[in-house]
């Protein structure tokens, strides 16, 4: 009977100091922080406030230009301080060359990974290759298609400034960038594609905030240390649902379980990639150009160097 | 300059695994709406309510034509849609970094796996907010002269 309780007193005990030793770090550092409650660190305030940005703000306002926040159980230092982020951005960039980690870009060392979450040698050869992308002949054709959009949006803009009351630029804004891109990504711009193109926007508006704000990041934040573990069951039920709902219907629009538009998305380009009808294929879209540099596996570049 | 020949040790390869095609088109998607969209934003809110910089945007881009050549010689304009993104940055999120190695920065010791949120230091405005155009003459001609930096 006094061996089991005394087990228990001694995790309890255990998991107090861990909890108390994981929170004093900016004590330790002499770096002011805001009142810290013990479970969620700053997290349920970052949360529950309208604005975030707005809230770092407040706390500048009180504790000075360099402060530090618990998101979780990460410890996230914020500045505001021009010399502070002269020495993080240009001297010592080589320390802080990643982006912030969120759940499903913490364990990214064996996934495949796009530009912006690669790190190390996979964002080098990403980023060589992306710069065949961007050649002169190549901008020239895009700016000739953006000017297509940009007549649409100005017709769009003309109708709505002829009304006394206002409007909101913002969803007009919104819908030249996501056709100019769609348009150069995909080089095809029939009705179908046009019909799709506003399905893809709707699910690009709900991306991140889906992602980042549901019950397991929370988790994922609150215990990092378990953090491939729900990283990989958020795929797993977001898997299953797309399972459902492809067996449920064939049409791709309406689906009874809601899938993560990111994955929703990243399910519908691929389908699009692998699609190997070549007649509809426009060389100057930015797939064509993927595919070209991926087809030329390995070619070495000639490094240009200062004499 | 000069050109080296490349041999093993030095030589970068450039491809992409036909796997991260789909995830960087995704990138392209997600990353070209909303910082675009916002920038555009940002500008159009700066010209509605600095009409004193609307006038010399105005009268930096209203006697030249737009092509890609042109656009780089708009200096005033350029100097505007820096500052406009200096106050009012399109993506917090992305500007965060986090520490891989430990480091001194101005004797504060930060250590490997933090996270830095930078901010700016003027107050920042919500996305959301409803844009009365005073006029759409200038907001027009800077849209044009946009379509080639684009």
């Amino acid at each position: 009977m006094f061996i089991p309780l005394l087990g228990i007193a001694l995790i309890i005990m255990y998991s107090i100091m861990f909890v108390r030793n994981r929170y004093s770090y900016f004590k330790c550092n002499h770096v002011p922080t805001p009142h810290i409650n013990y479970v969620f660190g700053h997290l349920k305030i970052l949360r529950s406030v309208t604005s975030y940005s707005r809230q770092l703000q407040r706390w500048t306002d009180q504790f000075g230009k360099v402060y530090g926040i618990f998101e979780g159980a990460q410890p996230i230092w914020v500045s505001s301080d021009v010399e502070f982020l002269q020495e993080i951005y240009i001297k010592h960039f080589s320390c802080f060359n990643t982006r912030k980690p969120e759940m499903l870009t913490r364990n990214t060392e064996d996934s495949v990974v796009h530009l912006f979450d690669a790190r190390g040698s996979t964002w080098k050869r990403q980023r060589y290759a992306f710069v065949s992308l961007f050649t002169p002949i190549k901008l020239w054709h895009m700016s000739m298609k953006i000017n297509v959009d940009i007549d649409h949006f100005l017709a769009t803009l003309f109708q709505n400034s002829s009304c006394t009351e206002g409007f909101n630029i913002i969803p007009l804004y919104q819908e030249l960038a996501f056709n100019v891109s769609c348009r150069q990504v995909f080089g095809n711009d029939n009705m179908d594609m046009q019909k799709m193109y506003r399905i893809y926007l709707s699910k690009c508006k709900g991306v991140s905030a889906d992602i980042n704000q549901g019950f397991l990041a929370t988790l994922d934040l609150l215990f990092p240390e378990f953090s491939p573990l729900f990283s990989r069951f958020f795929l797993f039920q977001n898997r299953m649902r797309a399972k459902l709902n492809r067996w449920v219907s064939r049409n791709e629009t309406t689906n009874l379980f809601r899938e993560q538009p990111a994955f929703w998305l990243m399910g519908s380009i691929r389908r699009a990639v692998n699609d190997e009808d070549t007649i509809n294929r426009n060389p100057d879209s930015v797939l064509e150009s993927f595919r070209s540099i991926s087809k030329n596996h390995q070619v070495s570049v000639h490094l240009i160097q200062h004499a | 300059m000069k050109v080296m020949s490349c041999n093993s040790s030095t030589a970068v390869h450039r491809y992409i695994k036909i796997d991260e095609i789909p995830n960087n088109l995704l990138l392209f998607l997600l990353a070209s709406t909303d910082t675009i969209s916002a920038a555009l934003t940002y500008c159009t809110y700066t010209l509605a309510k600095y009409p004193l910089e609307q006038e010399s945007v105005y009268e930096n881009i209203s006697n030249q034509s737009f092509d890609l050549d042109r656009i780089n010689l708009m200096d005033y304009l350029d100097m505007f849609v820096r500052e406009t993104l200096r106050l009012y940055p399109v993506s917090i999120t992305a500007m965060a970094r986090q520490c891989t190695k430990d480091c001194t920065v101005l004797n504060y010791s930060i250590h490997k796996g933090n996270t830095l949120e930078y901010m700016q230091s003027d107050r920042m405005l919500q996305l959301c907010f409803v844009i009365y155009l005073p006029t759409t003459k200038l907001i027009i001609h800077l849209i044009i002269a946009l379509k080639c930096s684009l």
